[in-house]
């Protein structure tokens, strides 16, 4: 009974409270109501009164993304009927997965911005179209128009051209001209033997001459093309000849190693490697013309910059990196034609010049951008020096399997040798291993 | 002789304490001072702990995105999937506590088990039900699959299993059918747990990446944390000064939130004795 009396005073108790909590519900209740509102108002949000939509996916963010504004305002201009609706997604990590479920899911975007790796996978299930035909039927779209290089990255085995060159550019040297002047070097090194005698001079205390950057695999690829090496055999196998200690990837890997080893190379995350350049304690950067207007930023007056070719071991080579652009084929015959006319405006003499100008770092795709602007190589160093070294540019394979292996199997295999938890040898047999695994699982041109 | 052991460990307190204190407080000043700081200045080293006092980061960052618009999605989202997580939590540990049944026994597992599929196993059939639906890029997506959480359903039944039973039954002798049980006696002695509940759902929203980026396209339903990527990483590098000025705009509401339900927060993670 006194239990009984003690709840029944509890609930006197919460009387008050309740009076309370009823005007607090009252609130909660119109903040639902607000928030239904704001639910029910989440319609679609491409409507448009154009007679025609080109949903475009692309990664191109801060002064790149002000850049592609500029060309789809041009663009526009010149095509009234036609909208291009920019959607920005701003990596690759993010872009792939949405990519690929909007493929699943079938709600493609009309155009998207891709690494063609990506592409052999999308051709596999029908997603992508083939633009051979487009560039036949179009005198401006030869392929003579186009450094050649660049258009074959987006060609696949079977001559078909599904992928045209957008955001594209080569790996290259930054350096601190400042430090190597201090150090006592005139020019910037232009062998593996050079790199690393000028590297041990400029590294000593907390200084590190080196900043590797890993978030993409192309920097470590262009050593490795350069000690000749080929991680794909012709039938889109893995090549285990590139695999071995003594082989290309052995000795890229172990000149990366030995500098760590003797603390003249430093392993960053992310992008510090920049972050390690801009504020002096490393002096040679390796990365793409694309870093450009990073750099300049953070370096400001400090020092310098300096850019060069990369080290050359046996042969001259680099990696060719960057965006490509695919149509998907679930868009209609007239987003078609309007997606093609995009992709022509973009690489367009007009186009390029404008992107190549404008977005600070990526490459003009047609070599007469560079021939009718004699100023363009004299004040865009970066990009000079890429295009520079594009005749000696290598394009990432378009076997299935390059992707997971580059992205993941690749990185982890450089990462672990680099911060000594594997050997050389050991990271290179487990790297070969889980290739065939992923090939055998994956495919290789399909 | 006791009272100065008891001086030197009260001093040897606040010493800890601070210093606990910088290491929180530390990587906030960071993110302000970057976001204060011109970038040639920021990627100096040894860098500068006092900031220049330049805002044009913020004017950089404020005119690089529509930050207005999500701010108050994620706050709109937020608080919708709050509030749903809440009532579903409720009545289902409600359910499962209080009306025994062989279909309840049998659901409370099922629940247990939503927690341990991971969330990337469901991502591709989750968003094909979404599309099937009509939902793609829209508020709606963002809320309703997350609008009941096997977590919060865990977390309020072992909660409720502590009420005395004597509890019900007295309420019962005073005429209380199951929805008035339910919100004049259950509900009220809930709050520290619906608040543990409720911070932790809304963070949860907050920081949601993936499933936004996936199920939508346009900035006019996508919530902060998809603006703030586009800041994060590029495919070429990071504009760190602006970056920090836009992690500080989106983590202020966050932090003014914490510090109006301090008092809240604090209570309900000393009673439920969960930590962070």
């Amino acid at each position: 009974m006194s239990k009984a009396m003690d709840i029944a005073g509890a609930f006197r108790g919460h009387e008050a409270r309740r009076a309370r909590r009823r005007r607090m519900g009252a609130s909660v209740a119109a903040g639902a109501l607000s928030v239904g509102a704001l639910l029910s108002a989440g319609v679609p949000a491409s409507a448009t009164s154009r007679s025609v939509t080109v949903t475009f996916w692309n990664e191109m963010t801060g002064p790149y993304g002000v850049a592609l504004a500029g060309e789809i305002r041009q663009f526009e201009r010149a095509n009234p009927g036609i909208t291009v609706d920019s959607v920005t997604i701003p990596n690759d990590a993010a872009l792939e997965p949405k990519l690929l479920a909007a493929i699943v899911g079938h709600q493609e975007p009309t155009l998207s911005q891709m690494n063609p790796p990506w592409g052999t996978g999308f051709i596999h299930t029908g997603s992508l179209v083939n633009l051979s035909p487009h560039l036949a039927k179009t005198s401006s779209m030869s392929p003579s128009n186009f450094y050649a290089s660049l258009l074959e990255g987006g060609r696949w085995p079977d001559g078909r051209q599904y992928l045209f060159p957008f955001n594209v550019t080569t790996a290259i040297m930054f350096y601190n001209k400042t430090a190597f002047a201090k150090a006592g070097i005139t020019a910037p090194p232009k062998t593996w033997q050079q790199f690393t005698a000028d590297a041990a001079k400029m590294s000593g205390g907390s200084r590190r001459a080196f900043a590797i950057t890993l978030v993409h695999s192309y920097p470590w690829l262009a050593f490795f093309y350069q000690a000749g090496g080929n991680f794909i055999l012709r039938d889109g196998k893995p090549n285990p000849a590139a695999f071995t200690l003594n082989g290309p990837a052995g000795k890229a890997l172990s000149l990366w190693a030995t500098m760590v080893k003797r603390r003249e190379a430093v392993l960053t995350q992310g992008y510090a490697s920049q972050t390690d350049f801009a504020d002096g304690t490393s002096s040679i950067l390796v990365g793409t013309s694309a870093f450009y207007p990073y750099l300049a930023q953070a370096v400001g007056h400090k020092f310098t910059i300096g850019v060069a070719p990369l080290p050359n071991n046996v042969q001259e080579a680099t990696s060719i990196f960057g965006g490509y652009l695919g149509m998907f084929s679930q868009a209609t015959p007239a987003q078609r034609s309007a997606a093609f006319k995009f992709i022509e405006y973009l690489t367009s003499v007009q186009g390029t010049t404008y992107w190549a100008n404008h977005s600070q770092g990526y490459l003009p795709v047609r070599p007469s951008v560079v021939k009718s602007d004699a100023s363009f190589l004299a004040t865009h160093p970066a990009q000079r020096v890429s295009l520079e070294a594009l005749p000696t540019g290598k394009n990432p394979p378009k076997v299935a399997w390059w992707d997971q292996f580059s992205h993941q199997v690749l990185l982890n295999t450089i990462t672990a040798v680099l911060i000594g938890k594997e050997t050389v040898a050991g990271a290179l047999r487990s790297a070969y291993h889980q290739a065939v695994e992923l090939a055998n699982r994956n495919g290789t041109y399909q | 002789m006791r009272a100065g052991h008891r001086g030197a460990g009260r001093v040897a307190t606040y010493v800890v304490l601070v210093v606990a204190a910088l290491f929180a407080v530390f990587p906030i000043w960071w993110i302000v001072s970057t976001s204060l700081e011109s970038p040639a200045r920021a990627y100096s080293f040894p860098a500068a702990l006092i900031p220049q006092g330049t805002a044009a980061n913020y004017t950089t960052a404020w005119q690089e995105g529509p930050w207005g618009r999500f701010l108050l999605n994620s706050l709109g989202i937020g608080f919708a999937t709050t509030a749903f997580v809440l009532a579903t939590g409720i009545l289902a540990a409600y359910a499962i506590v209080f009306l025994p049944s062989r279909w309840t026994r049998a659901a409370f597992p099922l629940v247990l088990a939503t927690m341990m599929v991971p969330f990337y196993a469901i991502l591709v059939p989750d968003y094909l039900i979404v599309r099937d639906l009509g939902w793609l890029n829209t508020y709606i997506s963002q809320v309703v699959p997350f609008a009941a959480s096997g977590f919060a359903i865990f977390l309020l039944v072992q909660f409720m299993r502590g009420f005395p039973r004597a509890l019900r039954d007295a309420a019962r002798m005073d005429g209380a059918g199951e929805l008035r049980f339910l919100w004049s006696v259950v509900v009220p002695n809930l709050v520290p747990a619906l608040v543990t509940v409720g911070v932790y759902t809304f963070l949860q929203s907050w920081n949601a990446f993936l499933w936004p980026l996936i199920v939508t396209t346009s900035s006019s339903v996508q919530p902060i944390q998809v603006g703030l990527a586009n800041f994060l990483s590029t495919a070429n590098g990071t504009n760190w000064t602006v970056l920090a000025a836009a992690a500080a705009i989106t983590a202020a509401p966050m932090l003014l939130l914490y510090v109006l339900a301090q008092r809240k927060v604090v209570e309900s993670v000393s009673r439920t004795g969960l930590k962070g």
